[in-house]
């Protein structure tokens, strides 16, 4: 991301529930439903290390970018292409 | 909305040399806003101008009794007198006013018609751009339609309002009545609902002028 584009985001980010990361998720649809998976492979955020695992876990068709945590803005097209694949799948 | 369509505006701020932060409203209750827009105002060392949209005029006439809140600048919004809500203001329209689309509440959460959001809200802001406005619209949760003012602070601190005088959300008549009632600086501008998006230019200056209105007051 350009310089200015950081400063937009992290002006206008969310800032967390706290007890977003200590909650169980309820259900788990990958479980019943097929996944994709985008791994950010210089993610800052997210280890890549986590998202390849939680990738494999739930069988997704992975793609593996070199992208900061946000590869929507960096790469949208790859995460277009992904989504038209699973949109057609 | 959330903050997104503030973009253009926050970088001609930027570019001035402002510090300038945009608050994402969860838009689940009045308190929750106030309370989001305040953990915002603590990371700011200086006195601040805040500065909403439509409901989001409720929040900074609401949050803006914070020391750090030096003026109030309401772009096309809600300047509430203590003791209003959004929506006891909105219940019985003038006739012959237009109506905002808003659909029947789900599960206590508003939204707009997204067929007719283009022509209602954004007007003047290219159809795509619109489109994405539409589809990406926050819940409006009818505890923030319903949140009422327990203090407004327009009472104490200098305002700003722009009347957008093509708003089809928001009458522009009834933006001049609660624009003089709160004793603002008022400017008038041509355009839709969402001036913020298609006249940043417009909207950043009124913000500066608000911002040095304080400093030289502070000053004198």
């Amino acid at each position: 991301m350009s310089e200015q584009e950081q400063k937009i985001f992290w002006a206008t980010h969310f800032p967390p529930a706290a007890d977003l990361f200590t909650k169980n998720a309820a259900g788990t649809a990958w479980k019943s439903k097929p996944s994709w998976y985008i791994v950010a492979t210089n993610d800052r955020t997210v280890q890549p290390e986590l998202q390849r695992f939680a990738a494999k876990r739930m069988r997704a068709t992975t793609y593996e970018v070199d992208s900061s945590h946000v590869p929507m803005l960096s790469n949208p097209k790859l995460v277009i292409d992904v989504i038209r694949t699973a949109a057609n799948a | 909305m959330d903050g997104s369509g503030w973009e253009e505006v926050y970088y001609i701020l930027k570019k001035d040399g402002y510090k300038v932060s945009i608050v994402q409203n969860p838009t689940i209750s009045l308190a929750d806003d106030v309370a989001v827009t305040k953990r915002v105002l603590a990371t700011h060392d200086d006195p601040a101008i805040l500065v909403g949209h439509s409901y989001g005029g409720a929040v900074i006439t609401e949050a803006g009794n914070d020391p750090k809140v030096a003026g109030l600048v309401y772009i096309a919004a809600f300047a509430l007198d203590n003791g209003e809500s959004v929506s006891s203001l909105i219940k019985d329209p003038p006739p012959g006013a237009p109506v905002p689309p808003i659909l029947p509440p789900v599960d206590g959460y508003l939204f707009l018609d997204k067929t007719k959001f283009p022509s209602s809200f954004a007007a003047d802001v290219d159809a795509e751009k619109a489109a994405f406005m539409a589809d990406s619209q926050v819940p409006w949760g009818a505890e923030a339609l319903d949140g009422t003012i327990s203090h407004a602070a327009w009472r104490a601190k200098p305002s700003w309002y722009l009347v957008a005088t093509e708003d089809k959300m928001i009458p522009p008549p009834a933006q001049r009545f609660m624009a003089e009632r709160a004793g603002s600086t008022v400017v008038e501008v041509a355009g839709s609902h969402a001036i913020y998006v298609s006249q940043p230019d417009a909207v950043a200056k009124l913000i500066k002028t608000a911002a040095e209105g304080v400093t030289e007051k502070a000053g004198s």
